[in-house]
């Protein structure tokens, strides 16, 4: 996946599966993490990262990408107004996947630290569990069978805290 | 990691993803819910059964519970479950009664917290709580008054009158909306940022200083200050801030108090100041009302690098053009003067900034770029566009033409409806009135015993509710004659007709006024329509009737 546009400086990823993307520097600068590595010199040609997949890293890279590309805050107001709205509506449409997907780039933005795409995953796992019963929460999230309470317990905690379930 | 595709959610033993994320990811998802969900995820595993205790975001929303006593009992439970260890980082907090406040803003504020959002729907005209101006770990402060009745002119709302100033070092940004400072007693000083000594954004929204003689920010950090949708200015707005770098002003009330309908500062003195955004609504008075005032405001902020002004401004220092060409000018060395075009209404643009005003902003500032976006009019050099004419141009000017036709007709198909939203609220007022006082002169038709006094003062009312909105008249008048004659028509059951002349005659000759007026329905393009704009697009066919200008 190789941009042939501007002479700025490249980035490669590699990601867990083998895949390597070429980037633009400053759609990595987006990751406070890879900006750190850049900063401190310590990244090589090929930033190999052993626990994102290419699935995950291509949607990682994709939201990078438009929010490198937006114009950031800056004197003229209206332009500001529409580039925000424009984030927001791609926002809106980066977040209609899959639970699994959703928790795996937020896993990967967190390693990367990339605040923003943290954020939106998580309020959209919070939109999609908000108002849900613990039955269908469990579900969305597909929660360790191992780590359920008993039905004992479960009743105990709903007790203790029954004052929030009214 | 574990690269299934297979997203099936039964695998029984695979490892769940969410129990690998760090516990200050799930407390931020937890962030994004309330309160209550946020507990109730307690029920969900083993790994959150207490993950919700120690989460340091903490929202409240008082409307998702029946009432008070349920909101009180449920924020005391949580409280008193909750990780006492653990630090509060931000507290958001949505109610309408006052009283758990104070327990929760009190927990936060034992708990080192950093943030707190407050949004208050009240229904009371009371004091605002002054216990939440003392913090000495809050950094982030944002007060939301809902007012819903203020359109209304319902007395609801929260005054802040603190005599001490804040007790928050550390507050770095602060957004009142909707408050009111003071309590609209007059000659009132009010000087509450002096301790916010690393205060840097000061947000004033829809907030009202009505009645105050100065209202003073002495703030040495302070780097921006907004003052938007400002209902009422105080006298003087001492503004102490030597490292103000932004400066963002609406000037739009609507009030005809002379003192209070601009913001005046008292001292300048802005030695950082960059960049001055200043927009004036010339709402209902001449375009000249403002101009000296502006000009006093201009004299402060000399040293400001880039100003942006709005039309309406620019209309204001047109409006005395002699005069302007003899005023210094105030700004030692502009970078960049724009003039915003947004949110201009079409009648309203300008093709030009005259020279005279233009000279006046810029004397000193040879060097500086003049910015005007305008889809119609080229800017900058308009003598040398003439002979500019290539086909890209005029294929370029004709797209301008038509993005701005798009843009008149959405504007119009907007006023249309606002005005339809407002014709029909009107309507359905004067329809109430008249309703309520023709049954009141049917009752005293009906007694056979009228009170002439009474009656004089219906048709005063009868008159002035009639007269009150021109463009709705006709249609009203129709409806209140309909009205009349039926009741006319029942007169000689109850009185005799010498009572009759005596109440035509202290309801004031309304027949005699009717000829005044259109007489009927169909004629309703005769009446002057006021609040209507001119040249609506006549493409709007689902306009009424009575909009047809």
């Amino acid at each position: 996946m190789s941009t042939s546009s501007s002479s700025s400086k490249k980035i490669v990823l590699k990601s867990a599966d083998n895949e390597t993307f070429e980037i633009d520097e400053i759609v990595a600068l987006e990751s406070q993490a890879i900006k750190n590595m850049i900063e401190d010199e310590c990244a090589d040609n090929v930033i190999p990262l052993g626990n994102i997949d290419s699935k995950t890293l291509s949607k990682i890279i994709e939201y990078c990408k438009k929010h490198a590309e937006s114009p950031k805050k800056d004197d003229n107001a209206d332009i500001d107004e529409k580039a925000v709205e424009d984030l927001k509506s791609f926002d809106a449409e980066f977040a209609k996947v899959d639970m699994p997907l959703i928790q795996d780039i937020l896993m990967a933005a967190n390693f990367l630290n990339i605040d923003n795409l943290i954020g939106l995953m998580c309020r959209t796992i919070a939109d999609r569990i908000k108002g849900k019963t613990p039955e269908e929460i469990r579900k969305i999230l597909n929660i360790n069978k191992n780590d359920l309470l008993s039905p004992e317990q479960e009743a105990k905690a709903r007790e203790e805290n029954s004052w929030a379930f009214d | 990691m574990d690269l299934l595709q297979d997203d099936s959610t039964s695998i029984l033993g695979e490892e769940d993803r969410i129990s690998n994320v760090p516990d200050e990811i799930i407390y931020r998802i937890l962030s994004c819910l309330d309160m209550k969900y946020a507990v109730q995820t307690s029920a969900l595993s083993k790994t959150w059964k207490n993950t919700w205790t120690s989460m340091p975001y903490l929202n409240f929303n008082s409307h998702l519970f029946r009432d008070s006593l349920h909101f009180d009992k449920f924020v005391e439970h949580a409280l008193s479950h909750r990780n006492n260890h653990k630090n509060v980082s931000t507290v958001e907090l949505k109610f309408t009664l006052p009283y758990t406040v104070k327990r929760i803003v009190e927990y936060g504020y034992l708990h080192n917290i950093r943030q707190l959002t407050l949004v208050w729907s009240i229904k009371k005209f009371i004091e605002f709580p002054r216990y939440i101006f003392k913090s000495h770990t809050l950094k982030h402060l944002n007060i939301t008054i809902n007012n819903p009745r203020r359109n209304y002119g319902g007395n609801y709302g929260t005054y802040l009158i603190s005599k001490s100033a804040f007790d928050l070092p550390a507050l770095e940004t602060l957004t009142f909306s909707g408050m009111l400072f003071g309590n609209g007693s007059w000659k009132t000083n009010l000087d509450l940022f002096r301790k916010c000594i690393n205060l840097k954004d000061l947000i004033l929204h829809r907030c009202s200083m009505h009645g105050l003689e100065t209202f003073s920010v002495f703030a040495p950090q302070l780097s921006n200050l907004t003052i938007i949708d400002v209902i009422a200015f105080p006298e003087v707005f001492e503004v102490v801030a030597p490292k103000l770098e932004n400066l963002t002003a609406s000037i739009s009330t609507r009030g005809g108090r002379s003192s209070s309908d601009f913001l005046q500062l008292s001292t300048g003195g802005f030695d950082s100041l960059d960049k001055v955004n200043l927009s004036l609504s010339n709402y209902c008075y001449g375009k000249d009302k403002f101009f000296s005032q502006l000009l006093n405001l201009f004299q402060k902020l000399g040293s400001a690098k880039s100003l942006i002004l709005n039309v309406d401004a620019i209309q204001t220092l047109s409006s005395k053009l002699d005069q302007i060409s003899h005023e210094p000018c105030p700004f030692n060395n502009l970078k960049c003067l724009k003039i915003d075009t947004t949110r201009v209404k079409r009648k309203d643009r300008i093709k030009t900034v005259p020279t005279q005003v233009k000279n006046y902003l810029l004397q000193n500032s040879p060097n500086a770029t003049f910015i005007m976006d305008l889809p119609l009019v080229p800017k900058k050099r308009p003598r040398q566009q003439v002979y500019d004419d290539t086909m890209a141009k005029k294929v370029a000017k004709l797209e301008e033409k038509i993005q701005n036709q798009d843009e008149v007709i959405a504007e119009q198909k907007a006023n249309i409806k606002i005005l339809e939203a407002e014709k029909l609220q009107h309507e359905k007022l004067i329809s109430h009135i008249i309703k309520g006082k023709m049954a009141e002169l049917t009752v005293q038709v009906e007694s056979g015993n009228p009170d002439y006094e009474l009656i004089h003062l219906m048709g005063v009312n009868f008159k002035s509710v009639i007269d009150l909105i021109p463009s709705l008249m006709s249609a009203m008048v129709a409806k209140f004659y309909s009205q009349y004659e039926e009741l006319k028509s029942r007169f000689f059951t109850c009185i005799d007709a010498s009572q009759w002349e005596k109440i035509e005659a202290e309801l004031g000759n309304l027949r005699n006024y009717e000829r005044t007026c259109p007489n009927n329905t169909q004629s309703q393009s005769d009446v002057p329509v006021a609040e209507l704009p001119r040249a609506l697009n006549p493409s709007s066919a689902d306009m009424s009737s009575s909009s047809k200008g």
